[in-house]
């Protein structure tokens, strides 16, 4: 005979198991939901990318799909990666873990917290829903670049709409995440002995407030002109259409870093516990965020060498765009310094975080040589920038991603997920970008312009694109892997509190964390306080 | 897998990698360096690349190289996993060290580009020869979704531009007011520019060798981006004058470069409708109607045309119209 508890207090209705979850103002469950939405939205920017990839397989024009129908799959695949994946998935990490990595209760601001999460939730289902407007999906570019995007007939307000209310989240968010690192840092948590991936949604959350209001601005001006017969950007009407490529991209470009700094401090995270080491250069680690975030607000031109700039401000913007690299390259070698005597092992999260080291120079490199601007007018929208993107999109931000989601993995759900698959996972990705994306500089140099739906038969065109389709499917199967894996997971053994023995506080609390995430905390006076109580319980023991 | 098998198999794939990549290298232009530059600036451009390449290229070897060796030497084999690496945790002079030496190789870069760049963009340079030939000035226009050439002597031409051989050519590039933006580039003449509504911009080549020079609008544009191609015609200076007057008379040609991406004349539906028994094409009214106006999806085709140019075209979609 089972014996059952008599329910004393009714349960209220919010408390129910899918309303817990809609009522939420934890960061862990927003966190969560981030996360989880964002995926959906990686397959279904994945299966835009296959698509796109399947009609370049052959220099036909509009085999597959049709003209309107491609284009508005490269600018919703552009989109959907950037606005509801790499961005809010990093939020949803920053959310499940800053105020765990500080040792905080909660985010400063939890409502807030959950009206960021709705408010992208929305702004996706609003940018998804303009696939059944009357004109359907823009088909623009993910730029929604004037004069065309005044000109086109499909639902660029709908995209508009859902841009700013995309931008309202994150804005949102971005407020709380630098009150929250502001406020609720405990006691010993210095801005010093802060994890580095702090310090990235930091950074992260800075740029996006100071670069998301110049966006705002530039599609409402935008909005205006397409319904109310302004003419800001409108040369026909005495507008000027430049002006919109420079409020446009003093976003855009701070975007792309928005979208990689949180990667490399997931990175940051990850490669000291697996080399045993701590991260060579802390200090240096954590201001070269600060650094690349500031430069970073200064090249927004670079994007611009072909609309006919005088060549001083190009030289300007070339020399702001260089100097990135030396950030950027002071973080790749104090990785590298990082493995140098470790103790190396070979786990899925590290393995992915090595990947991006490997893959993500090539991108940065390239980004060197797109810089000076006269080699960029050669390349500029051609097949070489989608693979120098790519390399820093993909093999940047998805790696370090999914560096992160192997790693935490455990914390978010208690359970790992399969190693052998998780290798898998990482060597289907780190072949599959390579081959995809690869041929892509060769295809650039060759002439081959971006944002077309075919192409001139000449002699290795069509090789390089078959290379690079099957690049992409490799792509595919890696991610179906990681869905199995994580489908697998759900039944796996569950694991303590700190499986990877990390350095950071949020392996001290359980897995996952209850509602109030600490009973108590550790002494904290060093960057890695977990190896500190280790070693201090080692002492005791002996 | 036994780890010996396993050495083997990562070696096999690295070498057939390697390989892949190799064997086109070896045999032509896979890609592996720009097209074949055949114009004074774009040379410049090439020469710029190999620096770039050079310097991207040391970093990019002694990172992967270092990456591949710090793996082998320090991975775990059987030490535990808690053992911990001797506990480094900077080295001011070393982080100098490599803060500054990027500084220094992107500074190669940039002095580079600064040094080369009067041979890409300064005309005034490439204007010395041939000795007492002034420059051939061309007004470009770039319209959804074909190039509108327009010439000193006032022809005009289509999609296909004449120029003769060994000349400097200057391009004033831009697009009408009504229209989108685009952008010319034929990859062996050098570096595109965009062609904006509102805004002249500027370049110049000097084909270096007979033939045609191929590229494609690298601006998205709409429908039909990707069939908005061009060509630069390079012809020895004595035939220029008949050779340009033939295309510049020809409706047939400005027929393919303005109509045809769209519609055919006979056979299945394009973009838009089959033209053929289509009254419009021999009636000029209407036609000059339709193209002035556009209509629906269909944009404004031959608006700004001179009474020329429309006659031209009509010339040939009369005689075409009554073909059918």
């Amino acid at each position: 005979m089972t014996v059952q508890a008599e329910q004393i207090y009714p349960v209220s209705w919010y408390r129910g198991r899918f309303a817990s979850w809609l009522v939420t103002n934890d960061h862990k469950r927003i966190g969560l939901l981030y996360i989880w939405t964002s995926l959906v939205f990686f397959l279904l920017g994945g299966v835009m990318a296959l698509l796109i990839r399947t009609e370049l397989l052959t220099s036909e024009t509009a085999d597959v799909v049709s003209r309107q129908t491609y284009n508005q799959l490269f600018t919703m695949h552009g989109l959907t990666m950037i606005f509801l994946v790499i961005v809010p998935i990093l939020a949803g990490f920053g959310n499940f873990l800053v105020p765990l990595m500080i040792g905080a209760r909660d985010m400063v601001f939890p409502r807030l917290n959950a009206f960021s999460y709705w408010t992208f939730l929305l702004g996706g289902i609003v940018l998804y829903s303009s696939w059944f407007s009357a004109g359907g999906a823009a088909d623009t570019g993910w730029y929604l670049s004037p004069p065309y995007a005044t000109r086109t007939g499909t639902s660029v307000d709908l995209t508009i709409l859902a841009l700013h209310l995309l931008a309202v989240s994150s804005l949102a968010g971005a407020i709380n995440f630098v009150a929250t690192v502001h406020m609720l840092r405990t006691a010993g948590m210095s801005w010093m002995r802060m994890p580095l991936f702090v310090w990235s949604i930091y950074t992260y959350a800075w740029m996006l407030i100071l670069a998301l209001p110049a966006v705002g601005a530039a599609l409402t001006m935008l909005l205006l002109d397409r319904t109310a017969g302004t003419h800001f950007f409108l040369p026909d009407e005495g507008g000027n259409a430049v002006l919109y490529q420079h409020m446009f991209w003093f976003f855009g470009h701070p975007e792309v870093y928005i979208m990689i700094l949180p990667a490399f401090g997931i990175v940051s995270e990850v490669i000291p516990v697996f080399s045993r080491k701590p991260i060579f250069g802390y200090t240096a680690m954590a201001f070269s965020l600060v650094g690349i975030a500031f430069v970073s607000m200064l090249v927004w031109a670079h994007h611009m060498f072909a609309v006919g700039l005088p060549n001083f401000l190009n030289g300007f913007f070339m020399i702001a765009s260089v100097l990135v690299g030396v950030p950027t390259g002071v973080k790749i070698i104090n990785w590298l310094a990082t493995l140098w005597r470790g103790n190396v092992t070979f786990t899925t999260p590290m393995l992915f975080a090595l990947g991006l080291i490997s893959v993500f120079t090539i991108g940065g490199l390239t980004g060197i040589m797109i810089a000076a601007f006269p080699f960029d007018w050669q390349v500029h929208d051609t097949y070489f920038i989608v693979a120098h993107m790519h390399y820093v999109l993909f093999g940047g931000s998805i790696f370090g991603i999914f560096a992160g989601l192997y790693y935490w993995w455990p914390k978010l759900f208690g359970r790992m997920l399969g190693e052998s698959l998780g290798r898998l996972n990482f060597w289907l990705y780190f072949v599959g970008i390579n081959l995809t994306f690869g041929p892509q500089h060769f295809l650039g140099l060759l002439g081959m312009p971006r944002r077309v739906a075919g192409y001139r038969d000449e002699p290795w065109w069509e090789t390089w694109n078959i290379v690079s389709t099957i690049g992409s499917f490799t792509l595919g199967l890696g991610t179906l892997v990681f869905l199995v894996n994580v489908w697998r997971s759900r039944k796996a053994r569950r694991v303590g509190n700190d499986p990877w023995l990390g350095d950071t506080l949020e392996w001290y609390t359980t897995s996952p964390p209850p509602e109030h995430n600490f009973d108590k905390l550790p002494y904290i006076s060093s960057p890695r306080p977990l190896r500190d109580l280790r070693l201090r319980l080692k002492e005791e023991l002996r | 897998m036994p780890p010996a098998v396993r050495r083997l198999a990562s070696i096999a794939v690295v070498v057939l990698g390697a390989l892949a990549y190799a064997a086109p290298a070896l045999t032509d232009n896979a890609g592996l360096t720009p097209v074949d530059p055949k114009s004074p600036n774009a040379e410049a451009i090439n020469d710029t690349y190999y620096v770039l390449l050079g310097v991207t290229g040391v970093v990019f070897f002694a990172v992967e190289i270092a990456l591949v060796v710090f793996l082998l030497k320090y991975r775990r084999r059987d030490r535990p996993v808690d053992a911990e690496g001797p506990q480094i945790h900077g080295n001011t002079r070393l982080e100098l060290i490599w803060t500054i030496v990027p500084v220094f190789l992107v500074m190669i870069v940039v002095g580079y580009v600064f040094f080369k760049l009067p041979d890409v963009s300064d005309v005034t340079r490439a204007a010395a020869e041939p000795a007492g030939e002034p420059n051939l000035l061309i007004d470009v226009e770039g319209r959804r979704f074909y190039w509108e050439f327009r010439y000193p002597d006032g022809s005009v031409t289509y999609d296909t531009m004449v120029v003769p051989v060994n000349r400097t050519v200057e391009l004033n590039v831009t697009a009408p007011d009504f229209d989108v933006i685009h952008s010319w580039w034929i990859p062996a003449l050098g570096g595109k520019i965009d062609a904006i509504p509102g805004k002249l911009n500027h370049t110049w080549f000097r084909a270096e060798a007979e033939g045609e020079y191929e590229g494609s609008c690298t601006e998205f544009c709409g429908l039909q981006h990707a069939e908005m191609t061009m060509i630069v015609r390079a012809v020895p200076a004595s035939g220029y004058d008949a050779e340009l007057a033939q295309l510049a008379g020809s409706g047939e040609a400005q027929f393919e470069a303005t109509c045809a991406k769209c519609h055919n004349l006979s056979g299945p539906r394009l973009v838009g409708p089959t033209l053929g028994g289509n009254p419009t094409l021999a009636d000029r009214g209407s036609l000059a109607t339709l193209l002035r106006e556009g209509r629906g999806a269909m944009p404004a085709v031959g608006r700004g045309w001179t009474d020329e140019q429309l006659d031209t075209l009509f010339e040939y979609t009369r005689r075409a119209g009554a073909g059918q």
